[in-house]
This record gives C-alpha cells, structure tokens and sequence, in this order.
C-alpha cells in the first residue's frame, strides 16, 4: 500500500477498494453491453492484475452479464464497480468514474466504437478501435 | 431549449427484470458531468431524458430506490445493478431515466452539456452542443 495507490467506491461509499496507481491500461468502452450496465452512453475501464486489487466494507454483487463475461455492484446504490471475462482472465477491470480521483489516469483509446452511439462525437483525438486493440 | 418531439420508447435493464415505457412528450434531454451522475453511473457523464411522471409505465418489475440525499431518488435494479432513474424535488412532476438503459439510445438526441464545470479533464465532448455551467436555467453557456 502507498500514497500513490487509487482508491475509490461505490456513491453511497458501502464498499470501497485500493489499487495501484499505476493501471495496465485506461480506455473508454462503446460496447452495448457496458452502456447497458451502467444507464450511461460509454464507459472508461482501468485495467488491474486482479491479485493486486483490495476491498473493504461491503461486498460487491456479482452479476454474469453473459457467459464468461462478470460484473459487480453495490448492493446498496447500485453504482458499477467491476468486469472480469475470460478474456483477461488475470485482470480485474474497474470503472474509473468510480475512483476518487478520476483525472488520476488518462483514457488511452476508445474500443468498441462500431457499437458507439450516434451521437456521442468524442473530440478528444484518441484512436478508435472497432472492437479491442488486440482485434484491429 | 425547445421541448423535444412526443416520444414513445422502452427500455430496462441488463437482466430484464426491471422493464419500462416512457410515452410523452420529454421536457428535455441533457448530459450531465456532476459527480453525483458520474458516480452513479460510473461514467465520465451520464445522460438523462426528462418526462412528465406520468409518461412512465413499469411493465416488469420494479427499481430499488437508493436516496443520495433526502427525496433525491435514484433507481436501479437490484438484480443486476443497471441504473435506470433520478427523481429530484428541484424537479417536481418530472422522473429522469437514463438513455444509456433504453432499447434505442439512438431515438433520442441530446440537447445540452450540463454541470460541464464539473466535467472531467480528459473529457471534450466534438459534438458541437452548448455548455453549460450548472443547467440551462442557472445561466448562460460557457463558450
């Protein structure tokens, strides 16, 4: 644990997690599945080594938004805390609007961008990757 | 702002046990960068189309009201955690669901950034629609 870690939770502050403060990547994420868990039109993802993430208070509920593919909430406001997929199998992904401090990272990228909304125009010059980096 | 077309539109959340319809004519729709959305959403912003209460109809199940503050209502399914709406006594008569949970997010078109002096650093939105400081209401836009 340092001074430098990000720490962070849920509105209501029932639960509340620490991570280091350096992420392995920070990117916002179109995906309609996203959008659906969270009410809003994108999200922003820091990515973890999932053994290096700490809680307290509450425990997150986890819910399987489709096979091989988990989030988690707060049982008491509902606000998003986590993804884990079969993809990542050693990350833990956290929503970074949900950090204390959420300038603490720069988003890197945009992924997901063909499930983008019409009219979300992000004017902020990062690149757009139609599914993940790692697929085009 | 000009008050947007009558609309007709359902929506709900991930699992759907928790499902609506919105049929009315909406007062507004807006982002909004205040902490509170960002954390309740956990996104950079959420967005928000505003209705007359009795435009909403639940078809299936119910949201779990959280209370950020007393009477400031927000909703969500207890289920599986979707955010779905805000009710605020600054507001009165109106319920404000999140576009991010209807069936056709694309149906509707945002009119203004609200709470934009709230608005995180690394968020520039290129879409060209005026800013604003608090809301609409409370002053002139920012640029």
């Amino acid at each position: 644990m340092t001074d430098t870690d990000i720490t962070g939770g849920c509105l209501c502050r029932a639960v509340r997690y620490r991570a280091p403060g350096e992420p392995l990547w920070v990117a916002h994420c179109h995906c309609d599945s996203c959008r659906k868990a969270s009410g809003a039109p994108f999200v922003t993802w820091a990515g973890f080594p999932k053994d290096a993430v700490s809680w307290s208070g509450d425990a997150p509920r986890r819910f399987a938004s489709s096979p091989g593919n988990t989030r988690s909430f707060c049982p008491t406001c509902g606000t998003s805390l986590t993804y884990e997929g079969a993809r990542w199998p050693d990350e833990l992904h956290l929503l970074v609007a949900t950090f204390d401090d959420p300038e603490a990272v720069a988003p890197a990228r945009h992924v997901y961008w063909r499930e983008h909304l019409s009219w979300i125009e992000p004017g902020d010059g990062l690149p757009r990757h139609d599914r993940t980096t790692s697929e085009g | 702002m000009p008050r947007p077309d009558p609309v007709k539109l359902s929506g709900g959340c991930q699992c759907g046990a928790v499902r609506f319809k919105l049929d009315g004519q909406p007062y507004w729709v807006a982002h909004c960068h205040c902490s509170l959305c960002r954390k309740q959403t956990s996104a950079p912003y959420a967005t928000w189309i505003s209705l007359p209460a009795d435009a909403v109809t639940f078809t299936k199940g119910e949201p779990r009201i959280w209370e950020d503050k007393p009477d400031r209502q927000r909703g969500f399914c207890p289920e599986c955690g979707t955010q779905l709406l805000g009710k605020t006594p600054k507001y009165p008569g109106e319920v404000h669901f999140l576009v991010g949970a209807l069936d056709e997010p694309n149906a509707v078109t945002p009119q203004v950034h609200s709470f934009f002096a709230d608005a995180l650093n690394w968020v520039h939105p290129g879409d060209g629609l005026r800013r604003f400081a608090t809301t609409s209401k409370e002053g002139p836009p920012l640029d």
